[in-house]
């Protein structure tokens, strides 16, 4: 006590500081140490359910996987120390089984995926680089901003980004939705700065024709 | 000359796409812009791109589990609960 009165004679705002991280500790503490398994499912089911769907567009693929991340939950429950929040803690072991499935599922496409210049784009371009007739991007007219603001087109969106092939989707998804940094979506996926650049390309070529067909048409 | 800054659409819109991201070199950039002020197929291309990400940005998803769901949850995490 002594020490503490000495020392915040001379530097009070440091003081200050160092008592207010220590009562948060403590606070974060005693707030977060407790675990009720009993209310995941009611407290957490439906925020996992969603953050897992935004990644993977596929609502039973997501349901399995908020499942894997209570049952990973519950045996390491013994080892959770209470540093992050039961909320955070939760989101943090979906998180790493997401990565696990994205990985997974793109090593064995992106494997398998011919990155050779004239794939997919072709049924876009001919062999000049010039737009075929199908793929040229019309007019969308002066009111297209205020046409995108609609609820039936949310679901056209959906719809369209589910029709893209599973590799485009998925760092397509990463990069706009989830906002991630490209560098971390080609560690994360393990494919390199060319390839990452060829997909979302192409995810942005095919997206566009989609919504062009079935909405701007 | 003016053949080394010609690129096709093809390249262009490859161009368009990385501009989203990363800075282009000038080199790339003033090719882009040459481009799409020529091409108009191109430039309705950058723009409806651009307008595509703004909107893939608000989508949010209404996702719910079903009672039936949670209860099927519940129970599951209940046996593995018993069993540890």
């Amino acid at each position: 006590m002594f020490i503490i009165n000495f020392r915040c004679n001379f530097l009070p705002s440091l003081c200050v500081y160092v008592l207010l991280i220590v009562q948060k500790k403590i606070s974060l503490y005693m707030e977060l140490k407790q675990i009720d398994e009993t209310k995941w499912v009611d407290n957490y089911s439906d925020k996992l359910l969603r953050f897992a769907y935004s990644r993977i567009r596929d609502r039973e693929t997501a349901l399995d996987l908020v499942q894997d991340t209570f049952l990973s939950a519950l045996k390491s429950v013994d080892s959770f120390k209470g540093e992050i929040s039961e909320k955070n803690w939760l989101f943090l072991i979906l998180r790493n089984k997401i990565i696990d499935y994205y990985r997974k599922q793109a090593r064995s496409m992106v494997t398998n995926v011919d990155f050779s210049e004239n794939n997919d784009d072709d049924s876009h371009f001919d062999e000049n680089g010039v737009w075929k007739k199908s793929s040229v991007p019309n007019d969308w007219g002066i009111d297209a901003h205020t046409r995108i603001e609609n609820q039936e087109f949310q679901s056209i969106l959906q719809k369209c980004l589910s029709k893209l092939k599973e590799v485009q989707r998925i760092v397509f998804t990463m990069k706009y939705i989830n906002d991630e940094e490209s560098e971390i979506i080609c560690k994360e996926l393990e494919i390199n700065s060319n390839n990452y650049w060829v997909i979302i390309h192409r995810a942005k070529l095919n997206l566009r024709k989609c919504i062009e067909l079935n909405w701007f048409s | 000359m003016l053949k080394k800054i010609m690129i096709t659409c093809k390249e262009a819109t490859l161009l368009s796409s990385k501009s989203e991201e990363t800075k282009l070199s000038i080199g790339d950039l003033v090719k882009l812009k040459m481009h799409l002020t020529m091409c108009k197929v191109c430039a309705n291309f950058d723009s409806q791109v651009k307008l595509l990400m703004e909107a893939v940005k608000m989508i949010d998803s209404d996702v719910n589990l079903t009672e039936e769901e949670k209860t099927e949850l519940k129970r599951m995490l209940n046996d593995n609960m018993n069993n540890n």
